[in-house]
């Protein structure tokens, strides 16, 4: 065959980009709903992925993984605006039920913080992909699940077979969970005469178990870190008596309070301060590497200049200019949304808020790389408390600042997880960032204008969702209670209490820095994480490091790479595509019964 | 000094755990109070910080110590290793990235003679052999490195090598997607890549 009949090989093409926003409007629409409705997000890179193979390589006959990593990185890219937005936003319309002062909510800044915090999430992550996917190897068990599924067309059966079966043992599994056969969690301890406040039970989720297998050894210190937080301090607080039992309280009642006194009041506020000093610690210590890694941007994009070509990644300038932009945007939202704090104010809200958007970015980007768990709400929570202190009291620019990290947070995690799924089938990294950065305003108008639909969508004055809502309190099949907003909205009225842990987030904050000195990175924020997630996540996955570790000595290498890849890949695909057909087929059946 | 640096760390991560979790006796009272629905004043943030540094903070800072002492131990057996050899498995970078340009060029004459539609699984088979059997050892001997030059020299190989296998994969993709020319050029660029990262490893080599 001659030259002239070579094909071009299609990446950042119409067609992914066409595909990939359409499903991204979709899902981050769809997911809004969902996540007020219900209290969970969803990711959208498995099911943007699969809809790729049907549309573009089935229908449209276009062969290239390469270009369905592009539609797939364009969808999850949208719909990261949609955890993002209904975490943090709604919680301020539910507190201008209360509060008559906040009912004038500040659309258009509010968009602006948004679309800030999505600018950011991508010009942050571009210099560190390097730093993390290259260098830290971090194995981003769903970026890894995602590119297994996109190479599935040139695996041989075997492994296709080994990507369907576990795809389908999750299934099962997920469906026996939901369907209430099998418990969420398997509670081991209760078995075994343990009190709630040393816990030991095994959460019951196939993805989880999965991340763990594809993390093996890495992954360790994560379950070093839950037993430290559960099994040694927890019980060692109750036995030390350092958590005083209330007068009159049942001794019933009690192992119940001590559990969560040592959860809430203690593990959880010095988890969130460890995986503050870990990451802080980090970045000091990962600054050759990123200093290294900005230099051979700036050497590829003048060698590709001189040479006519184009260079691999997005030159270091238009970084700089887009974090310059973002910076911009989030001051003006800032200044807009609180014209009464003045310039200056505005001003600082926005230089912390993005410096606390860059930490929090990174934190969890080294959280989904290493476990793919995001500590997305406790992130939230300070940079909501961090801006409500700033203010003096002032809750729109906490959630303004609220807004605008929980979206860049997410875009972080989801960027390089899609980063890392390009690493894995050979994309050019610049043509992924260029559809993120054309993209990145996409999802947070589209997530911000649902919100704004179904709060006004009574027409009559009253909330459209939250628990004060015309649906939730008549208790219809319409109501949207908004549980996580609920959450926040909690913590704002404590914090204007005054009730925030500083003590355990400079505690955690200075052990985390302390652990970042050990040589192998990352182990800092895998404790933290240990500390912030109930134990019976942190067992199962541990579970999946084992018993991947113990392949790898059996079987060697080539097993891991070739079956038990596969089939970790299978178990995260199945959960995700299971848990998203359960849901929508729950909410239809919602509407249909009328409750 | 493996056994005591992980000594040091564990059990100073237990002290400052354990100790930094410790609230301050106004702020368990106050919390008890809450839960018997009695009435409570809560102690501000201020008055929180100073109450557990008065009952947890020499536990506390006495693991942070120890967790520093552990680490830098850790530090310094690495060093150790990676210069003086006493590991038994220790990587060559420079032989690794040689193993690999010879696949590269023989994966170039398989590839050389194909159409433009062709499909070759051979290629795919062999680039999956050369990606666990030579390319892995070498990624999972980073720390090695680092600690031998420095994470800065690091970075300077590591980086084109990173590319260079990045390429591989997009020779894989393109191969199985029918796109030999692709793949073609794919493993051309792969190939200077991991020229690139040879050189620059036996700079640093020859720096030490």
């Amino acid at each position: 065959m001659s030259q002239s009949t070579v094909r071009p090989y299609p990446e950042l093409s119409i067609p992914a980009i066409v595909l990939g926003t359409l499903q991204g409007v979709v899902m981050t629409a769809s997911f809004v709903y969902i996540a007020l409705k219900l209290g969970f997000g969803l990711a959208g890179s498995t099911v943007a992925a699969i809809m790729g193979f049907v549309f573009l390589r089935g229908i449209m006959r276009r062969r290239s993984i390469v270009e369905n990593n592009i539609n797939q990185t364009v969808a999850s890219g949208i719909n990261t605006a949609s955890a993002g937005v209904v975490f943090t936003l709604p919680a301020l319309f539910l507190l201008s039920v209360g509060d008559p002062t906040l009912a004038n909510i500040p659309v258009w800044p509010l968009c602006f913080a948004a679309v800030a915090g999505s600018l950011m999430g991508i010009v942050l992550i571009i210099p560190l992909r390097k730093q993390m996917v290259e260098f830290e190897r971090l194995r981003f068990p769903s970026g890894t699940a995602v590119a297994t599924l996109l190479k599935s067309p040139g695996e041989g059966l075997s492994q296709g077979m080994l990507l369907v079966g576990g795809a389908l043992l999750a299934a099962g599994l997920t469906v026996l969970v939901n369907l209430a056969i099998l418990p969420e969690e398997l509670d081991l301890g209760h078995l075994v005469g343990l009190p709630a406040w040393a816990p030991f039970a095994l959460y019951v989720s196939a993805a989880n178990f999965g991340a763990g297998l594809l993390s093996g050894r890495g992954g360790l210190p994560f379950l070093a870190g839950g037993v430290l937080a559960y099994l040694i301090v927890a019980p060692a607080a109750v036995l030390l008596g350092w958590v005083p039992a209330p007068v009159g309280m049942e001794a019933e009642a009690l192992e119940g309070y001590y559990a969560g006194e040592t959860y809430g009041q203690m593990l959880r506020p010095l988890g969130i301060g460890m995986l503050i000093g870990g990451a802080l610690a980090g970045v000091f210590a990962a600054l050759p590497a990123v200093t290294g890694a900005m230099k051979s941007l700036q050497a590829a994009a003048k060698m590709a200049a001189e040479q006519g070509s184009s260079p691999e990644e997005v030159p270091p300038a238009l970084v700089g200019v887009g974090a310059l932009g973002a910076f911009v945007l989030l001051f003006i939202a800032a200044w807009l949304a609180t014209p009464e704090l003045g310039l200056g104010t505005a001003l600082l809200v926005a230089v912390v808020g993005s410096l606390w958007l860059g930490l929090a970015g990174i934190i969890v980007a080294q959280a989904t790389g290493q476990t793919d768990i995001s500590p997305l709400s406790g992130l939230a929570l300070i940079a909501v408390t961090l801006m409500f202190f700033l203010t003096g009291g002032n809750v729109t620019a906490a959630i303004l600042i609220g807004v605008a990290v929980c979206i860049a947070t997410n875009q972080c995690a989801d960027m390089m997880q899609d980063l890392k799924t390009g690493h894995l089938v050979g994309s050019v990294p610049r043509e992924q960032q260029i559809a993120q950065l054309l993209l990145c305003w996409v999802g947070p108008f589209v997530a911000i204008g649902v919100l704004m639909l179904l709060w006004n969508a009574p027409g009559d004055g009253t909330p459209g969702f939250g628990p004060d809502s015309t649906a939730c309190l008549q208790q219809t099949g319409e109501c949207l209670m908004a549980p996580q907003a609920d959450v926040l909205r909690g913590i704002i009225e404590a914090l204007q209490n005054s009730d925030a842990a500083v003590d355990k987030y400079v505690g955690g904050a200075v052990i985390g820095g302390a652990l970042s000195v050990f040589p192998i990175g990352g182990v800092a924020v895998l404790v933290g994480l240990a500390m912030y997630l109930p134990f019976s996540i942190t067992l199962a996955y541990g579970i999946g490091c084992f018993v991947a570790m113990g392949l790898e000595r059996a079987r060697g290498a080539r097993f891991i790479g070739g079956k038990l890849v596969p089939v970790s890949a299978g178990l995260i695909v199945g959960e995700a595509l299971t848990q998203l057909i359960w849901t929508g087929a729950r909410l239809a059946m919602q509407q249909l019964g009328g409750g | 000094m493996r056994v005591a640096s992980m000594a040091l760390l564990c059990l100073g991560v237990v002290m400052a755990s354990l100790f930094g979790a410790r609230n301050g006796d106004a702020y368990s009272d106050y919390r008890a109070a809450v839960a018997a629905e009695q009435p409570a004043t809560l102690p501000g943030p201020q008055a929180r910080l100073n109450g557990w540094l008065s009952v947890g903070g020499v536990g506390w800072g006495a693991g942070v110590v120890l967790v520093v002492a552990g680490a830098v131990l850790a530090r310094r057996q690495q060093a150790a290793d990676a210069a003086g050899g006493s590991s038994a498995d220790r990587v060559d970078f420079g032989v690794q990235v040689g193993k690999v340009l010879q696949e590269i060029e023989q994966l170039g004459a398989l590839l050389e003679p194909l159409p433009m539609d062709a499909d070759q699984p051979e290629v795919r088979e062999r680039l999956d052999l050369m990606s666990t059997d030579v390319i892995l050892p070498a990624v999972d001997a980073r720390y090695q490195y680092i600690a031998r030059h420095g994470l800065g020299t690091f970075t300077e190989y590591f980086s084109p090598f990173s590319a260079g296998e990045r390429n591989l994969a997009r020779c894989w993709s393109a191969i199985t997607d029918g796109h030999a020319v692709v793949a073609r050029e794919a493993l051309q660029r792969a190939r200077a890549a991991f020229l690139e990262a040879q050189q620059r490893w036996e700079a640093a080599e020859a720096a030490l």
